[in-house]
């Protein structure tokens, strides 16, 4: 995270000086949704058997006593798309490919 | 090496996936799974006819089969449907808890389960208990010619429609130990039961079961007082071969829908699958598939084993397909890009299922402990 966090800054940066980010956009957009994927992941799995319930929302899960965590799996499936859309990251690593091999 | 299934278990695979592509769309599982009572009961009649849920239980409690094999051969046809039915918490675990450990009276019950006119459920697992077998603190006390119990159970499947349950209670010892643990037959009538239920999402229905001074007769208890441990841990694992065998069929499923979608899906003017880096990630799948089914077959083999070997075994399986399942799951829904995060492509609801079969019966983590801890020397 910290090092996704400078990497963020860097690219800032370098485009604050007037230039126009390169490749370095879809670097950002592949590893931070592997990034944020990961981490609907492990909030899923450290609920374990609880991770179970679906409720629509916390206020739903109010009733069963579950709602500090009622939405964590559903999070995660959710968070599926974020590899997907706005460029997939296939795509993306097609552009940092051609951006930088150029073949 | 002979790797065939016998002739009796291909005939009883023919037989379920036929039930499954004749009587069983995605339109009816889903619409099972989305229903009050979390599963389609004329369905699960239908499949006690056919004999299938006797096929998990030996001659001896009243079925034809009960082995490790036919566990799989089962599950693997539960898995390729996406079947919603309780084939593992009345049949499997609560029946065969019933079987492992009843008397002749309470083994009556058996054939109301086999039958599918009674549905029984497990109730096991407590909140925050983590995978932990011996994680039991709700309570038995002994009170006159009978027992009370208090506590909660946690992601009770079926229990709001289930006739009865098997529970686990401590009689003694405290919250992690082993001894100590009871068995017993709760029916969903019994007073002091409070039942709150909610969908799952995997699809199915599940609840909350709270105990406050559930009133049970002596007759109530499963097997001897304080030993039900063993029994816990044996039926425990035939559910982890199920639940291996039920991923790899799912597992199938997924795959040869992603190659079909690689065949004819095409952006750029050719088919996904003419893509080097798309080929490759699809090999990848195929290896990893084939070594889970591999896991399935070590599992059900374990089965007859002795403990050690056995437990070392069924870990090791748990494990591997709870690594395979969510890699593969999050593979095929990549693959196929914004279809695969639609509601009506099937594709996505065996991936759901993939990835929460890991939070049944233990995850890979605690599987690789486990594994790990039997293997070392005392």
């Amino acid at each position: 995270l910290d090092n996704m966090r400078t990497t963020n800054l860097r690219v800032v940066a370098a485009v604050d000086g007037g230039g126009a980010p390169g490749a370095e956009s879809s670097m950002l957009k592949v590893k931070g949704t592997e990034i944020r994927q990961e981490i609907s992941s492990l909030a899923r799995r450290a609920l374990g058997r609880d991770a179970l319930p679906y409720f629509e929302s916390s206020f739903d899960a109010t009733e069963t006593g579950l709602d500090d965590h009622a939405t964590l799996a559903s999070q995660y499936f959710n968070n599926r798309k974020l590899s997907i859309f706005g460029g997939s990251n296939e795509i993306q690593k097609n552009i940092i490919s051609k951006m930088i091999i150029g073949l | 090496m002979n790797f065939n299934h016998t002739e009796d278990r291909r005939m009883l695979s023919d037989t379920l996936l036929r039930f499954i592509a004749d009587k069983y769309p995605f339109e009816l599982r889903n619409a099972a799974a989305h229903s009050a009572r979390g599963y389609n009961s004329e369905i699960w009649s239908q499949l006690a006819e056919l004999g299938v849920i006797a096929a998990l239980f030996s001659e001896d409690d009243g079925g034809f089969g009960g082995a490790g094999f036919d566990l799989a051969v089962v599950f693997d046809a539960v898995g390729r449907g996406l079947m919603v039915e309780p084939f593992l918490d009345s049949a499997l675990l609560a029946g065969g808890t019933i079987a492992a450990s009843g008397n002749e009276a309470q083994k009556t019950i058996l054939d109301g389960i086999i039958n599918a006119t009674t549905l029984a459920s497990f109730a096991h697992y407590e909140r925050s208990g983590r995978y932990e077998l011996a994680a039991v603190g709700t309570t038995a006390a002994q009170r006159g010619g009978g027992w009370t119990l208090n506590g909660t159970k946690s992601v009770v499947r079926f229990a709001e429609a289930a006739d009865t349950f098997v529970m686990s209670a401590r009689t003694s010892g405290t919250a992690r130990d082993e001894d100590g643990i009871s068995l017993f037959l709760v029916p969903a009538a019994t007073e002091g039961l409070t039942v709150k239920g909610y969908t799952t999402v995997d699809g199915g229905r599940a609840a909350e079961v709270i105990l406050d001074h559930v009133d049970l007769s002596q007759s109530a208890l499963l097997g001897e007082c304080g030993t039900g441990y063993p029994v816990i841990e044996k039926v425990i694992g035939r559910g982890i071969v199920a639940l291996c065998a039920e991923a790899v069929g799912a597992m199938e499923v997924v795959r040869d829908a992603t190659v079909e979608y690689m065949q004819t899906r095409k952006q750029f003017g050719v088919p996904l699958g003419k893509f080097q880096a798309l080929q490759h990630r699809m090999a990848e799948l195929l290896i990893e598939i084939e070594m889970a089914r591999s896991a399935v077959i070590n599992a059900a083999a374990a089965l007859s084993k002795q403990r050690l070997e056995r437990e070392r075994a069924l870990s090791a399986a748990k494990h591997t397909i709870g690594c395979i399942g969510q890699k593969v799951a999050e593979e095929v829904i990549q693959l196929h890009g914004g279809m695969g995060m639609t509601w009506e492509l099937p594709l996505g609801h065996y991936a759901k299922r993939l990835v929460m079969i890991d939070h049944e019966l233990g995850d890979e983590d605690h599987h690789l402990s486990r594994y790990i801890a039997l293997g070392q020397t005392p």
